[in-house]
């Protein structure tokens, strides 16, 4: 009986020896699909499912615009393969699998050999996905493959220093504090869709100068154009009057905008970085209002898109 | 005892199944490829380098040789000493410039189509982008004109579009695009005036194109300028900036049938873009492109096929090609391939694959396909079985993913329908 209990005891040492092994005894498991890191990175991949990278290749706005992706062109840098996968800054090519995923953790994360990068110095490469830092993680060359399509990285390359932050991620993906105490870069890359990235990225005063009304809007915050992505995003100005004691209807101002290459009649209206564009007012009415729209597709009526900023000048009380 | 065996079990079942979900990545190789679009390039033609002023002078010549007389007679014979390159180059930089001016690109598309350019046709490519890009409808008509002059019928689909629009749109002058449309149709059809006839001829020659790009009217000249001009264009695909790709891609689908030469060619060429874009544009074009698998790529498709690059597309385009011949290519990838490639090969066989029921059970045995590799299994199954298709409901497959399968296997139903 004590010899069986010891061959158990054995047994068991050995069994539970043969788990808490190290992992690189096995041979390195092929991260196909991203479905395969939530099971370790459950609040990253919550962050990441409220993103506009999860929701890329199923954006309805993205249909509507691609033709439903009749535009194959689209589909590229809405499912890609990995970016590693290709020389730092060329442009990626579409996958075959799981494009309902869009952007996932694949596209940033697989490296060629099948591990997985990250942009920590301290990965812990014992976990069973083998993380190692690789140093085009942290740079703009891993998004300018899909994000200078529409010119938003070459945006960033002529911008102020002072407004280039800390690359993309800087404000892109900013240091969180997740559950348990550790901190981690956001991964649900706050940009246009996500309204104080888009407050703190311009700035709208309104005062009166020198006996004249002016408003002014001041990309101060970005490190790219305002609104930035050629053709698909448009930000209005608007201004409203209010004469005897009359509210009038908002008008538009102005619209900051890329226009589509088809679109001849229009031109580049969008923001640089560091830059300010002002208006001259009415000073002969008793106050003024402006409001500042931002709309993801330009055919988006003036309710549909988000107020940014908006302030009010009381002239005669 | 038993409680000791059922613990023992207990412990050491997950450390087994965890070695059995370890996947052995599959081997793939970087191949080296030739420098198949430069050695062509190193000799290619190029168009004239002029501006855009010299090219308004060069129209203002031929109104002047309207106006007749003197002045007219001088200005033919200055019109006489230009090569045609040169005025084809002249007119379509005024329709790809000019934007503003509707009624001059009229007169350079006119112009383009009333001119007997005899053998001198490299401007197929550049007019039939134009079709991307021109919103005026009646030049759209010139434009599907001045190709079929010169044996490519790319410009069809905007006469049908053109004709079936009913005229509640509003549309700058869409009658008159209607009317060029409408004698267009009778001038390809030996000139008859029965508008029925005409259009039914339309439709023939249409389907016609769209399936081996040919037209048997006209035939395209393969002279050496035009090739050059298809080099120049399939060299489009090592462009960083999406929009040069898109538009290459545009015309190749566009044109006639010796044309997939070069892009079976290029197909093989030491840019991975360029090898991406050459299979992936052959596989839109579908079992058209049978000339273009004959011509070069019958055998480099091996090599493509196990490049770490470009074996995804090589599957893609097999299946592409509709032929049941292409499926034993396509099994080992299914058997053995990594996940994308195993993506791809399901695509594929469902495009041509004719296996027995119980093969393709045997294969969804296997739980680790993608969402898209299970459906195009799936219904290859339906339709081996003879059976309705069930649309298949699949955990994680996007509804446009599940669309270009059911299409896929309603172009297999008529294929073999006819």
């Amino acid at each position: 009986m004590r010899f069986i209990s010891a061959l158990f005891a054995v047994l068991g040492i050995a069994a539970l020896a043969l788990m808490l092994a190290p992992q690189e005894s096995l041979p390195a498991t092929e991260w196909y699909s991203s479905t395969q890191c939530l099971d370790c990175h459950a609040d990253v991949a919550a962050e990441w499912k409220s993103s506009h990278h999860a929701f890329a290749y199923e954006n309805p706005e993205v249909r509507k615009l691609s033709n439903d992706f009749a535009n194959q062109e689209c589909i590229a840098c809405h499912a890609p393969q990995p970016v590693l996968k290709f020389e730092a800054g060329e442009r990626v090519l579409a996958r075959q699998s799981e494009r309902g995923l869009g952007v996932d953790c694949l596209a940033c994360h697989a490296v060629t050999d099948g591990g997985v990068a990250t942009n920590n110095r301290q990965a812990n490469g014992d976990a069973p996905c083998h993380p190692r830092f690789v140093e085009r993680m942290g740079s703009v060359q891993l998004c300018s493959s899909c994000h200078n399509q529409h010119k938003t990285v070459d945006q960033w390359r002529g911008a102020p220093d002072n407004l280039k932050g800390n690359n993309c991620l800087g404000c892109h993906m900013p240091q969180e504090f997740r559950q348990g105490g550790r901190s981690g870069s956001n991964h649900a890359f706050p940009a246009s869709h996500d309204l104080v990235a888009l407050q703190s990225a311009v700035s709208l005063d309104l005062k009166i100068e020198d006996g004249v009304v002016r408003t002014t809007l001041t990309n101060d915050g970005s490190g790219h154009n305002f609104p930035t992505d050629e053709r698909s995003r448009a930000a209005d100005l608007f201004v409203q009057y209010q004469v005897d004691g009359k509210l009038g209807e908002w008008q538009r101002l102005y619209r900051f905008r890329d226009p589509y290459r088809d679109e001849t009649d229009l031109t580049n209206t969008q923001l640089p970085s560091g830059q300010s564009m002002s208006f001259d007012l009415r000073n002969d009415v008793q106050s003024v209002a402006v409001r500042l729209i931002y709309k993801t597709n330009p055919f988006m009526s003036d309710d549909d898109g988000v107020v940014v900023h908006s302030a009010t000048l009381v002239i005669d009380e | 005892m038993s409680k000791y065996l059922a613990l023992l079990i207990a412990v050491l079942a997950p450390s087994c199944s965890r070695q059995n979900e370890v996947t052995p990545i599959t081997t793939l190789e970087k191949h080296s490829f030739d420098e198949v679009i430069e050695q062509h390039l190193t000799d290619a033609s190029v168009w004239p380098e002029f501006g855009i002023e010299r090219a308004n002078e060069m129209i203002e010549l031929f109104d002047m040789v309207e106006l007749g007389g003197a002045i007219g007679q001088r200005a033919q014979r200055r019109v006489n000493r230009l090569g045609n390159n040169e005025i084809q180059h002249a007119l379509l930089l005024i329709v790809e410039t000019d934007k503003q001016n509707t009624a001059l690109r009229r007169r350079a598309y006119t112009l383009l189509a009333n001119r007997d350019w005899q053998s001198s046709n490299r401007f197929i490519p550049r007019l039939t982008l134009r079709l991307k890009y021109e919103k005026d409808w009646p030049s759209n008509i010139i434009i599907a004109r001045a190709l079929a002059n010169v044996g490519s019928l790319a410009g069809l689909d905007a006469v049908q579009s053109i004709l079936l629009n009913s005229s509640e749109n509003e549309i700058d002058d869409l009658d008159l695009a209607k009317s060029l449309a409408a004698e267009f149709i009778s001038e390809i059809n030996s000139g008859h005036d029965d508008f029925k006839d005409n259009w039914q001829h339309l439709q023939l020659l249409s389907d016609n194109w769209d399936s081996v790009h040919t037209f048997q009217g006209v035939k395209t000249d393969f002279n050496q300028q035009y090739q050059d001009e298809l080099w120049h264009l399939v060299a489009q695909f090592r462009s960083q900036p999406l929009r040069p790709v898109d538009d290459a891609r545009f015309v190749f689908i566009r044109l006639e049938q010796q044309s997939m030469t070069v892009l079976a060619a290029a197909a093989s060429d030491n840019n991975r873009y360029v090898r991406d874009h050459c299979l992936q544009t052959l596989t839109w074009m579908q079992a058209s492109t049978q000339l273009a698998y004959d011509f070069a790529l019958e055998e480099s498709l091996e090599i493509l096929g196990s490049d770490f690059y470009s074996s995804v597309r090589a599957i893609e385009y097999r299946g592409s090609l509709m032929a049941e011949s292409q499926a034993d290519f396509l099994w080992p990838f299914i058997e053995n391939g990594n996940y994308e490639q195993r993506t791809a090969a399901a695509d594929a066989l469902l495009r041509c694959a004719d296996y027995s029921v119980a093969r393709i059970d045997a294969l969804l045995i296997d739980q680790s396909f993608s969402p898209e590799a299970q459906c195009s299994l799936l219904l290859l199954r339906d339709e081996l079985r003879g059976n309705e298709i069930v649309i298949p409901q699949i955990s994680g497959l996007d509804q446009n993913e599940l669309n270009r399968r059911l299409r896929w296997q309603q172009q297999r139903q008529v294929l073999a329908a006819d």
